[in-house]
């Protein structure tokens, strides 16, 4: 498959690490939890609310989710809810900032934060195996949570929009594209210009059109890899290029 | 499930790796990545497809009244769930069910028999003969305090709620087995499950 656009073959190499590594806690970690377990509700809430606004000094987020969950375990409930509630407060603007720029409808955008921090309150009280990793890699976890409740999300907003279009248009004129295979790669600059659009695609659209002008990959490996035809693949891509036109005039669908 | 959970740490781990890449100078290409990992191929392509998105929201401000809304509704939602926290368990099972899990899914989270998990339910274990990891086991599948399950396990046993009685008064429960009979009685546990449960802690 052809290199992606910009990237020598170099690859950087990243230091490998065995999974025992990987999910290890940071000896930060290991080192905030031996200050803050002998400490009682008021001194942790003393100690939280003194930290606001200061970054520098905030216990990092895993030290958090440690101590949550030894607090629920041992039933020190007060103090355990206490340190959930600071991890969602401290992670407002970072899911709002994901959520919006998925342009979801204001409903699903609200149900999409609630869903996002129910699942995130329940990963960070959960103190099964699966759920470990946000001991070690909080920020990584809470992204890849937002990402697949998103993805839930914005396949109903596809679907909503392209109820809407076909309203709008004959549902058949899809099939009767045919656009000229190879179309023309976007330019680095135009890349980054369509990052903000690229959420009003349709999975399958967004897909094929990150596949082939961001990974530039051709269009019949982007038909072999999402089990489609070449035409189809061709059509998905003259589709979504359509929307970004339309968005670059100014004509994004509107938030409802 | 161990291997549910393998797949589940595999892909934390992949995840992890990926973004750190991406954070790179040189990052690997997509293709790359596919070749090295073709289980996780639709992953990654859901992952670099969403990945321009995310990158383009890192930078975005977030205007007060939406960041206040956030804050509320993650007010919100912590509450909520500590309400439902606060309420003593109903019951081993009934809190599974709630789960939308069943008497077995639980059992096997817990890695007991059904029956030993039943008559948890039921109290027809004697306290004083559970171990310590037994209300650990419970409480983390469950997502409830050991305490919680402490305190549940203590009350007195009751009976079948599917069995009627003739009697005037309620009938109760007399005897009860203690946790070690039950796993060796327990015809689903295997030899190696009994065992590691039988052992001192």
């Amino acid at each position: 498959m052809p290199e992606q656009a910009g990237a020598t073959t170099e690859y950087a190499e990243t230091e490998a690490q065995s999974p025992e590594t990987r999910f290890r806690l940071d000896p930060r970690v290991e080192s905030e939890l031996a200050r803050l377990r002998p400490l009682g509700a008021p001194e942790l809430q003393r100690l939280l609310e003194a930290e606001e606004g200061r970054p520098e000094t905030r216990k990092m987020p895993e030290t958090l989710v440690c101590m949550a969950r030894e607090r629920f375990g041992s039933g020190d409930d007060d103090v355990a809810w206490m340190i959930a509630s600071e991890l969602i407060d401290r992670n407002a603007a970072t899911i709002f900032r994901n959520v919006r720029c998925w342009h979801l409808p204001p409903q699903h955008e609200e149900d999409c934060i609630r869903d996002i921090q129910m699942e995130a309150l329940q990963s960070i009280r959960s103190r099964e195996q699966n759920a470990e990793f946000w001991t070690v890699r909080f920020g990584l976890c809470l992204k890849r949570l937002t990402l697949n409740v998103i993805d839930r999300y914005a396949h109903i907003a596809a679907v909503e929009r392209a109820s809407d279009r076909d309203e709008a248009h004959d549902s058949s004129r899809l099939e009767s594209i045919e656009p000229p295979a190879g179309a023309e790669r976007l330019n680095a600059q135009e890349r980054a210009e369509a990052r903000e659009a690229l959420a009003l695609l349709a999975p399958d659209q967004r897909m094929a059109f990150v596949l082939y002008h961001y990974e530039q990959w051709d269009q019949r490996e982007i038909a072999e890899r999402l089990g489609k035809t070449d035409r189809t693949v061709r059509n998905l891509l003259r589709s979504a290029e359509e929307t970004l036109e339309s968005w670059r005039a100014g004509n994004a669908p509107a938030r409802d | 499930m161990e291997q549910a959970m393998d797949m589940s740490r595999e892909k934390d781990a992949l995840f992890a790796e990926w973004c750190e890449d991406r954070e790179s100078k040189a990052p690997r290409p997509l293709a790359s990545w596919i070749a090295l990992y073709p289980a996780h191929a639709a992953d990654l392509m859901a992952w670099a497809s969403a990945a321009p998105i995310i990158d383009a929201a890192a930078g975005a401000s977030v205007d007060p009244p939406d960041l206040e809304r956030t804050l509320r509704s993650g007010r919100r939602v912590v509450a909520e769930a500590r309400a439902v926290h606060a309420a003593p368990l109903a019951g081993l099972i009934a809190a599974a069910k709630a789960r939308g899990w069943s008497a077995e899914t639980l059992a096997r989270r817990v890695g007991v028999g059904t029956s030993v998990m039943v008559k948890l339910d039921r109290r027809l274990i004697r306290f004083d003969t559970l171990p310590g990891r037994l209300f650990r086991a419970v409480g983390e599948a469950l997502e409830v305090a050991d305490e919680a399950v402490r305190a549940y396990l203590q009350r007195p046993p009751t009976l079948s709620p599917a069995a009627s009685y003739k009697a005037d008064r309620a009938p109760r429960v007399t005897s009860q087995q203690s946790f070690a009979d039950a796993v060796r009685a327990c015809g689903e546990m295997d030899a190696e499950q009994k065992q590691s449960w039988l052992r001192r802690e």
